[in-house]
């Protein structure tokens, strides 16, 4: 088939939307033509579209590409399901295909396509895949021997933070089990999502870069090498032997999580089940991982608020108990002086005794200017001397056997 | 993992405002709190045993006539701006030595201090006093 030009056309559901596209496959490469898209409401005409694209091109094969949701990645092959080789010892396995009325020659698993967008890249190391298909993230753990485990997620409903949560959230449920981290992350989206990439990096700290494709892109591609579509395709279980619908094939994709030598057991199920479940609903945590999730980062936080509070809280206090001081210091210094000025102005009427008469007084804490008249010139002076060393007492004889005297001097 | 870090964080710079900011903060408005209540003391028991029963208070031209009107024969106070006031005080000569007491105790009472220099003018039995107050 890889030898002859030939035709693929794919389609896929997303919401209430079927989108079709066919591309010539070359050589070369292949071409890809218009996208057309076409509500379930309308599906006849889809249906009618993909005949029409057969009839088109008679001459070439014409391979009808599908992708399929609903599967989970296993170690071994189910005779009873239906299957697909995907890696060396894991299949990805599904209850039925699910065929309906739209011709289909080939489906998909988004885990396929995830390994084959990202096989060259595998090493020793571990790597989680992400892949966005229909909005439920597909998520394998793996390095170059095998696929280690994987996942789903729904992401209806929810934001870029929560979708960021939950994938951290698996990165950690892998931890439990495995104690390894992945080394680093690769993701494919069919469209643009910056901000949920954003908030992936931000929450995962790690880098990652996305590979955007088209889904049909994607299709086109698996449908343009025999050696890549040969095994991987999803393949019917024998006729007969499709069971009904059960349990096991839950939404809730953790059952089948199996490590690599032991069989998951109902407690160990049941605690990565309890730990982090995906459906389409809003998220239904376990309460133990919801409430440490959130409160741990909360109440890291309240030592914090507490010393800030307690440093506020002293310094105001400070600053009141400072502005009391200054005031009572301001008080203390008052006081002082004014006790002084007291004194020096004790000292100085009672140094004019009866000899001496004081008219005027200027008395500061660092001098003194007296003016007065005195009788008795000598008991003054000395009295004055006494008390204020270097002084400057000076006199004026008076008529009426009266002298003025005056005296300054430093305090 | 980046979460754990990042949970760290707040303890790490809890710790290091704790040490750097809050202690000495604490120890800082201990030592004060210690210092203030030294100083009430001391100033508490002069105003005690000057005979001063009431609190310091803020200085008010009101309040200051009132409690010199019964010690002298006239007291005068002009607002010279805010928070400076002159006074002037007229009393006779054998008053003298309660306006000296007075003086002494004047910032036991008010938050007040003078300013510079008492001015004094004596004629006969009259002495005028004159002089500037800083509220504080």
């Amino acid at each position: 088939m890889s030898n002859q030009q030939y035709v693929t056309i794919t389609h896929y559901k997303e919401r209430e939307f079927y989108f079709l596209n066919h591309a010539i496959q070359t050589n070369d490469g292949f071409i890809a033509k218009e996208i057309e898209q076409f509500h379930e409401s309308d599906k006849e005409k889809l249906i009618e579209r993909i005949h029409g694209l057969q009839a088109q091109y008679p001459t070439h094969n014409v391979i009808s590409l599908s992708l399929e949701a609903n599967q989970v990645v296993k170690d071994s092959e189910d005779p009873l399901k239906a299957s697909a080789k995907i890696f060396k010892d894991n299949y990805v396995i599904q209850e039925k295909i699910d065929i309906g009325n739209v011709p289909v020659n080939l489906y998909f698993s988004p885990f396929t396509i995830l390994y084959e967008e990202y096989k060259h890249k595998l090493d020793d190391k571990l790597t989680l895949m992400i892949g966005l298909f229909n909005r439920k993230l597909y998520i394998m753990f793996a390095n170059r021997d095998k696929i280690q485990q994987s996942w789903t997620i729904g992401t209806r409903g929810l934001t870029e933070k929560q979708i960021a949560d939950r994938v951290y959230k698996t990165m950690k449920a892998y931890y439990k089990i495995s104690f390894k981290f992945a080394d680093h992350i690769e993701m494919l989206v069919p469209q643009e999502s910056p901000k949920l990439l954003k908030v992936l990096r931000t929450e995962l700290d790690m880098n990652i870069l996305p590979t955007q494709k088209t889904i049909h892109f994607l299709l086109h591609s698996m449908g343009s090498d025999q050696r890549k579509f040969g095994s991987s395709y999803v393949k019917s279980p024998p006729r007969g032997n499709v069971l009904e619908e059960s349990e096991e094939n839950s939404t809730h994709n953790l059952t089948d999580i199996k490590l690599n030598t032991q069989e998951p057991t109902t407690s160990f199920s049941n605690k990565i089940k309890a730990s982090f479940q995906a459906n389409d609903s809003m998220p239904n945590v376990a309460p133990t991982e919801k409430m440490n999730f959130p409160s741990f980062s909360f109440i890291s936080f309240i030592p914090l608020a507490f010393v800030l509070a307690a440093g506020a809280y002293f310094t105001m206090q400070n600053q009141s108990l400072e502005n009391k001081l200054n005031l009572l210091q301001t008080q203390s210094y008052a006081q002082t002086n004014h006790a002084l000025l007291a004194m020096n102005a004790k000292e100085i009427f009672n140094a004019m005794g009866k000899s001496a008469e004081l008219n005027s007084a200027i008395i500061s804490k660092e001098s003194i200017e007296l003016k007065g008249i005195v009788w008795g010139i000598e008991p003054l002076r000395n009295k004055l001397n006494d008390l204020y060393q270097g002084g400057n007492f000076t006199i004026k004889p008076l008529e009426n056997f009266m002298t003025e005297f005056s005296f300054k001097s430093k305090i | 993992m980046s979460n754990n870090i990042l949970t760290k964080i707040p303890y790490l710079l809890a710790a290091i405002i704790f040490f750097v900011w809050v202690l000495p903060q604490a120890m800082s408005s201990f030592s004060n709190s210690e210092k203030y209540e030294e100083q009430s003391k001391k100033l508490h028991n002069m105003a005690k045993m000057n005979g001063i029963n009431k609190e310091t208070q803020t200085f008010s031209p009101n309040a200051f006539k009132e409690d010199t009107k019964s010690l002298f024969s006239n007291v005068e106070i002009k607002n010279l701006s805010e928070n400076r006031f002159e006074v002037n005080i007229s009393l006779n000569k054998e008053d003298l030595e309660a306006f000296h007491t007075f003086i002494e105790t004047l910032s036991l009472r008010y938050y007040v201090e003078i300013e510079d220099k008492i001015r004094f003018e004596a004629k006969e039995n009259n002495v005028k006093v004159k002089m500037l107050l800083k509220a504080y």
